[in-house]
């Protein structure tokens, strides 16, 4: 009796599924080329000829006759998948509920529905790493991005598997006994500090520019029993850093290790500044709450290079520790709106504060809900605020 | 079907209908009211209200960083680092001098009265513990060196005689003798952060901690008590201890004051960033002062806006 059940249960689904993809035969694949939507890997619900799955045949509040939008869509099947991908580091495609930028969702040539292979598909976004090195990461050389990152959530920055120093070592247990470590530190930690992952034009992948006293082998200009702690064992050289930072806004950091290494590399860096990373990602791990906010605001200043175009980046009289005032700081891109718009200047006082107007009295270029990312609602909000007769 | 049983089962159906309805509509304005009464409530919870606002004269203060509260001559200092100046205030606000040791502060940062009448004041562009002796017109800039090395002084706080200092540097509390040298240092627990302020209060010294979100406190002997992890803020800078039993955080970059409760747990908050009369504009400094008064120094905003319950 439970044989046939199991039997009946089988022919009742085989008919299910004959009719589906009938269902597509017959219906969809009469205007769309059935060849583009078969390759090596073909998702679940197209092989299955289940086109209504995501498309609704007549009509839809979404292109491409979609029954919904974005990630969504997706997770109504891959429900698991919303919520692990909440979790942890977040991938900025994921985040930004963009699959397609990644997957293709009916078929393509490669595991896991990738429209190229795994590397070339971290390379449409991630360029900078596609150039050539001298020396490269064997994973990295084979494109196994995965070996060390998560593509779509991770616990760790970076989005890597596990904790940087605890990934390096799972393969390089020899690394403790390395003759280039010389023994230091008793325990090995911060590989990335001076190793790049990917490649390097260096031997043992150690990043290009070198610190002078480290490539000199003068271990002991900074370290040993006579040399200072903290940020003195850097500032006593660079003098220059500490005027600069001898301001009432200074990135000099009360914390009980070198403040300073917390951005530079003390011995090796891929930046010439001996910066840990580069662009904006350096200042990113302490001002996390401004990149948040700049990534979920609906209009935003265009992404720069550096922080460092607009803010001093060691200490600074003025506010947000800018560069210059908020007009200079501006008018050095912003040519014409330097000398025609709404009067800014010296001359020009805002009515709220009694201070000078500026372009930041108006517009708020890490993010805003409103156009020209402007601080209030250009309508009509912004303006009453100063101009109240109107 | 007859035209009684249609209108029966009409009615059937409107009977049936209805409630469902109102069932909804109940239901909807339920959320409505509770969601209005709790964002009400949220407000409401704050019980601070604007008394006056602290601006100076002519051009007023540029960008004032830190405040100084004198409970023995009732009088407010704000310093204004820019301006290179100190500007008192009366217990009502009213605008009473300003101070620049004949031009010569290099950018200040923070400030007290010592029991003998002098100042002592943080100037940042001369990385030094400056004295001032009013009466007889005397200024001694002191580098302060912990261990050899040189002290990155910042917060300042004074307890009587003692003068504590935080040390942007070494990330510890100072506690300084007479003569302004270290008698006393302060650790913060292995894996801190940074610390951007610090406040004595109930014996106790209240240290916050940036890019942790935590508060530290130790007794006057340096021994910790548990660490009081803070949520909901973005980039803590000041805090002031209320002795009802809360702690006022002051955000920096969403420009508002968020009321915590001794465990940590969120109570309320209030203002928002901007430049009006509500708002704040990159604050960098909170106190109360001896009337129990919130005091918070809108540095963006140029001013020192003052709250009482």
């Amino acid at each position: 009796m439970r044989r046939l059940f199991i039997i009946l249960l089988i022919i009742g689904l085989s008919a299910g599924l004959a009719c589906s993809v009938a269902l597509a035969n017959e219906v969809c694949y009469k205007c769309h080329e059935r060849k583009n939507f078969t390759g090596k890997f073909t998702h679940g619900p197209v092989s299955q000829g289940k086109c209504g799955d995501c498309h609704n045949p007549h009509v839809a509040k979404y292109p491409g006759l979609l029954q919904g939008e974005g990630a969504e869509l997706c997770y109504a099947c891959h429900k698991r998948a919303k919520t692990e991908f909440a979790k942890g580091v977040v991938h900025q495609p994921v985040r930004d509920g963009k699959c397609l930028g990644c997957h293709a969702p009916h078929a393509a040539g490669h595991d896991g529905l990738l429209r190229k292979s795994l590397a070339e598909t971290c390379f449409v976004c991630h360029q900078e790493l596609a150039k050539p090195q001298a020396v490269s990461h064997k994973p990295f050389a084979q494109g196994q991005c995965t070996v060390c990152h998560q593509p779509h959530q991770a616990k760790n920055g970076q989005l890597l598997k596990m904790e940087a120093d605890s990934l390096c070592l799972s393969c390089h247990q020899q690394a403790q006994s390395s003759a280039g470590h010389r023994g230091f530190p008793s325990k090995l930690s911060g590989c990335l500090s001076c190793h790049n992952p990917h490649g390097s034009s260096r031997k043992g992948l150690v990043r290009h520019h070198l610190h002078q006293p480290f490539a000199e082998k003068k271990c002991d200009s900074c370290h040993g029993p006579q040399q200072k702690n903290g940020s003195d064992a850097c500032l006593r050289c660079h003098a220059g850093m500490k005027t600069s930072m001898m301001a009432p806004h200074n990135h000099m950091f009360a914390g009980m290790e070198n403040g300073c290494i917390l951005c530079h590399s003390p011995h090796a860096a891929d930046d010439k500044k001996m910066l840990k990373t580069s662009g904006n990602k350096v200042c990113q791990p302490c001002h996390e709450d401004t990149f948040a906010r700049t990534s979920r605001s609906l209009h935003r200043h265009p992404s720069v290079n550096s922080c460092s175009e607009c803010h001093e980046v060691h200490g600074s009289d003025r506010l947000a520790m800018l560069r210059d005032d908020g007009n200079q700081v501006c008018s050095r891109c912003h040519l014409t709106q330097g000398k025609f718009s709404h009067p800014v200047g010296d001359k020009v006082l805002d009515q709220r504060t009694g201070k000078m107007m500026t372009c930041v009295t108006c517009h708020d270029p890490m993010g805003s809900p409103n156009r020209y990312h402007l601080v209030l609602s250009g309508k009509k909000e912004l303006c009453t605020q100063c101009h109240r007769s109107y | 079907m007859s035209p009684q049983l249609l209108t029966k089962r009409k009615g059937e159906i409107m009977l049936r209908k209805k409630p469902r309805c109102f069932v909804g509509w109940l239901l909807f304005l339920g959320i409505l009211f509770a969601a209005s009464s709790w964002a009400w409530a949220v407000e409401l919870q704050s019980p601070w209200k604007f008394v006056f606002s602290l601006q100076g004269q002519g051009k007023g203060m540029a960008l004032p960083v830190a405040l100084y509260i004198d409970q023995e001559k009732e009088r407010y200092y704000v310093v204004d680092s820019t301006g290179n100046k100190l500007v008192s205030f009366g217990a009502d606000g009213k605008y009473l001098q300003e101070f620049s040791a004949e031009g010569n502060l290099q950018k200040p940062y923070d400030m007290a009265r010592l029991s003998d009448g002098s100042l002592l004041v943080v100037e940042k562009g001369r990385n030094s513990l400056t004295k001032i002796d009013l009466k007889n017109k005397k200024t001694a800039h002191l580098v302060v060196k912990h261990q050899g090395q040189e002290v990155f002084v910042d917060r300042l706080e004074t307890d009587g005689d003692k003068v504590y200092v935080l040390d942007r540097s070494s990330g510890r509390i100072l506690q300084l003798d007479g003569a302004l040298q270290v008698a006393k240092s302060f650790t913060m627990p292995a894996g801190s952060g940074w610390l951007v302020d610090f406040k004595l209060a109930e014996k106790k010294i209240w240290v916050l901690d940036q890019k942790k979100k935590q508060i530290y406190s130790y007794d006057e002997n340096g021994r910790p008590s548990p660490t009081i992890q803070l949520a909901g803020i973005d980039f803590p800078v000041s805090l002031a201890i209320d002795p009802t039993g809360l702690f006022y955080v002051l955000d920096r970059h969403r420009g508002t004051v968020v009321a915590f409760g001794r465990n940590g747990e969120f109570k309320y908050q209030f203002l928002t960033k901007g430049q009006g009369r509500d708002n704040l504009y990159f604050p960098q400094e909170i106190r109360l002062d001896y009337l129990g008064r919130l005091c918070v120094v809108d540095e963006g905003n140029s001013r020192v806006m003052v709250f009482k319950r």
